[in-house]
């Protein structure tokens, strides 16, 4: 220590070149350029690892994976961001949603909690009930694990909580800690997921029935606070892909959830239609494609069009039908559908109502020059030609049958008719219609069509159906289909 | 009291009784140590070292302690000598609240300093920090201000913190709306959260404390009369400090340095929190151990645990040897 200058220009030198060298990592890859960071539950480690692997050999782009109990992860995201969340149980991902911090999910494996005992299972332990007895010493999972919160649940539930709560000696935050307490003999048994307790040959796995019924979908989301959305999709897809994740999850002692997507680098779908509701969803469908970077090729038919086009063997991968009853007609190709929608069929007259049309049975007055739909070609034709048979409105009156709605909305701006029985969103559709004609309402129970969505059963894409349904019913579609005068129907069911 | 024949009792109480008892005390807390080891050794055969060492991740997490403690020694050495003579040399108000202050990263659970490093860089802006910075310095300056020291007429410190305040908070507006402090530091290409240079910050809070702590010891116990006796012979106060008090302070200043490094080489939570856990990336042994426990390998996590015992030691020797020759650090 004869010259501190020299020591202290040594020292600085030593440190500019360290942190010199932790900046210009090789090893690392900047976020957001070629990179993906998944906040990922600790259970799920050893197939994540393995798909993350994979996948940055198949694609090139660094998966950063971040591990930990799923509730730490969610404090860790919510303050740092991230492109995915992964935690043990979907419940996690609903209440991150619920806060808007995730928009897309899906589901990747099925974890079954059971009893961990060490390899032959000196206590004896076959039940619940066993848990209770005096002298057993219970490690359990923190209640910000999934596994924690899963299993203080149950106990509780099954009315245990107070006869087991004594022998818990030790609560920790991942579920590999707990079976880690298991294989060190630390304690005589815990409550962990079957796939976990696999990894670990010192211990047993036996199934409860009060657990193995309630098993839990482990879910990944897609966060609101990645920078490159179209590429986490992307990896999420391969992740809960039948051909590539799930295969690594299977191979290593997980269930899968029955449905799962074919794995395509950007896979392509058709959708089929109502050309009612083409206004309503064409550019909410570009943008889901640009999002998860698929192509879905649309085809805005009348729904009898359509279906005519399906008994001809076309398969599209989903179905938005303008009613009910034109899905209903195809049920065994389709899962069952949700309705979305609702669209009121309205007497679309000339501005003014020159010839005072305001019921249904005024349309049976003489010369009235009454625009339809063909009941052969579209929902709308069947609805109305449905309600003017039970009404008893005369068909005499009726100048004309098209095949959509659209076309008789011209018509009336060509003031070739009198009246057309078209749906308010038909009627909407355009601003320059109002100026010329007037809305009627009909306040009849028949004049309403119901639209549902879709996913077919065939299809390679169920998932990805799924979410375009989805996207289709966010609150940003609703307001879409508002505006043209669609009623929301949704809510009802939530 | 009777002493009976024996009329020196002194003489006849050895010290061999306290002697034992230091033996014991020593045989219970050493003993206790080596079975520590001894437990780790018995669960690792040579073939899980082997794999250990093989393991491109682990290599990699070896170099990277390596380094991010090295760093963080170094920074808090420079950091911990010019702060604890300050502490330790110069009267002024206030200095009992720093002192305080300096304490908290030794009290604070390691995994809060994490926490709040996250927040810090990912929740509040730059300018934030800089308004904050000014009110503080602001508030030193009244402070400095409102009640000199008695004979003190030197107003000079309290107007520089005043003019460094106005620097921040100038910074301040010029920041104004440039999103998180991470943003900037990205901007700059120096990545902090979840990334190897966060290692050395997440380390640093902690290890710098126990630095300053440890060269504010070795201050107090140099007397001042030699800076002085050197000051009346003509030199003016920095080259008393760097050409007297630092000398002599050399041994100090390698023990705050060994110091650091040791509490970075064990430092977990902060790591953990705010530069992540992730393998082959941002993983140091400490988090490595953890990493290995996690997928179940226990034996693995025991290899790792003794490396770290064999670098701490290795480390540990080789700077006693080459730099404190002789001396006690």
């Amino acid at each position: 220590m004869k010259r501190p200058i020299l020591i202290l220009f040594f020292l600085l030198a030593l440190l500019g070149s360290a942190l010199w060298w932790l900046a210009n990592d090789r090893n690392e890859i900047e976020r957001g350029k070629g990179s993906l960071l998944v906040h990922c539950a600790a259970g799920l480690r050893r197939p994540m690892s393995e798909i993350a692997r994979q996948y940055e050999e198949e694609f090139g782009i660094k998966i950063i994976l971040q591990f930990g109990g799923s509730g730490a992860l969610e404090s860790q995201l919510m303050v740092a961001g991230g492109d995915l969340y992964l935690p043990a149980d979907q419940g996690y991902v609903e209440s991150v949603r619920s806060k808007g911090l995730i928009k897309e999910s899906m589901p990747v494996a099925q974890l079954s909690a059971g009893i961990v005992v060490p390899k032959g299972n000196p206590k004896g332990i076959a039940s619940l009930k066993d848990l209770a007895r005096e002298g057993v010493k219970i490690s359990l999972g923190e209640k910000s694990a999934s596994v924690g919160k899963f299993t203080w649940g149950v106990l509780a539930k099954e009315g245990l909580l107070g006869e087991v709560e004594p022998n818990v000696v030790v609560t920790k935050p991942t579920v590999n800690m707990i079976v880690e307490d298991v294989a060190t003999g630390a304690v005589d048994a815990a409550i962990a997921w079957d796939a976990v307790a696999k990894n670990f040959p010192e211990v047993e796995w036996i199934p409860v029935p009060e657990f193995t019924k309630r098993s839990k979908l482990a879910g990944i989301g897609v966060l609101t606070s990645s920078k490159d959305a179209s590429r986490a999709l992307h990896f999420a897809r391969y992740v809960t892909s039948r051909e590539r994740g799930r295969k690594v999850f299977v191979e290593m002692g997980f269930e899968v959830p029955d449905v799962g997507d074919a794995w395509l680098d950007i896979p392509e779908v058709t959708l089929f239609s109502g050309s009612m509701l083409r206004p309503a969803i064409q550019e909410r469908i570009r943008g889901f494609e640009k999002r998860e970077g698929c192509r879905v090729n649309t085809v805005f038919e009348g729904c009898g069009t359509l279906i005519g086009m399906m008994k001809a063997g076309s398969q599209p991968a989903g179905y938005f039908s303008c009613d009910v009853k034109f899905l209903d007609m195809v049920d065994d190709r389709f899962f069952p559908g949700t309705v979305m929608t609702g669209n009121e069929i309205i007497l679309l007259v000339a501005k003014g109502n020159p010839k005072s049309l305001s019921t249904l049975a005024d349309l049976s007055g003489a010369g009235v020059k009454l625009g339809v739909c063909d009941e052969q070609k579209s929902a709308l034709g069947q609805l109305t030609h449905e309600m003017l048979t039970r009404r008893k409105v005369e068909f005499e009156n009726i100048a004309v049958k098209v095949a959509k709605g659209d076309d008789l909305v011209s018509a009336m701006q060509a003031r070739s008719l009198d009246a057309a029985l078209v749906y308010r969103s038909n009627a909407l559709a355009s601003p320059v219609t109002l100026k010329e004609c007037e809305i009627v309402d009909l306040n009849d129970e028949l004049a309403f069509a119901e639209q549902p969505y879709a996913v077919a059963r065939e299809t390679a894409h169920p998932e990805l159906m799924k979410r375009l349904g989805e996207s289709l019913s966010s609150d940003d579609a609703r307001s879409d289909f508002e505006k043209l005068g669609f009623t929301w129907k949704l809510e009802e069911e939530e | 009291m009777e002493f009976g024949e024996n009329q020196r009792p002194w003489r006849v109480k050895p010290e061999l009784p306290f002697l034992l008892f230091l033996i014991v005390v020593l045989i219970g807390y050493v003993g206790m140590l080596v079975l520590m080891v001894g437990a780790n050794v018995l669960t690792v055969s040579w073939e899980d070292i082997g794999n250990v060492l093989r393991d491109a991740d682990i290599q990699r997490s070896i170099k990277l302690t390596i380094v991010t403690c090295t760093a963080t020694a170094i920074l808090s050495v420079l950091v911990a000598v010019p702060l604890a003579y300050l502490l330790s040399r110069y009267q002024f108000r206030g200095r009992a609240f720093i002192d305080t202050i300096l304490d908290i990263p030794i009290l604070l659970p390691p995994l809060i300093v994490g926490l709040s490093l996250l927040i810090l860089f990912n929740r509040v802006s730059p300018s934030t920090c800089c308004w904050m910075m000014a009110g503080g310095l602001c508030f030193a300056a009244c402070v400095g201000f409102f009640w000199k020291n008695k004979g003190s007429d030197c107003s000079m410190i309290p107007r520089a913190l005043l003019f460094i305040g106005g620097v921040f908070a100038v910074g301040a507006l010029l920041m104004r709306g440039s999103g998180s402090v991470e943003e900037v530091t990205s901007g700059l290409g120096l990545p902090m959260t979840f990334h190897p240079l966060g290692i050395v910050l997440a380390q640093f809070p902690v290890a710098a404390a126990f630095a300053v702590r440890t060269m504010r010891t070795t201050f107090d116990q140099i007397s001042p009369r030699y800076e002085e006796v050197a000051m009346t012979l003509g030199c003016h106060r920095g080259q008393a400090f760097t050409r007297v008090v630092l000398p002599l302070a050399g041994k100090g200043v390698v023990a705050a340095g060994t110091m650091a490094w040791a509490r970075s080489l064990g430092e977990f939570g902060p790591v953990l929190i705010f530069a992540g856990a992730t393998r082959g990336r941002t993983e140091v042994l400490a988090t490595s151990v953890f990493l290995e426990i996690n997928i179940g390998n226990l034996p693995g996590a025991a290899a790792i645990s003794l490396l770290m015992i064999l670098l701490a030691v290795v480390i540990l020797m080789l700077v006693r040897f080459f730099v404190g020759k002789g001396g006690a650090i």
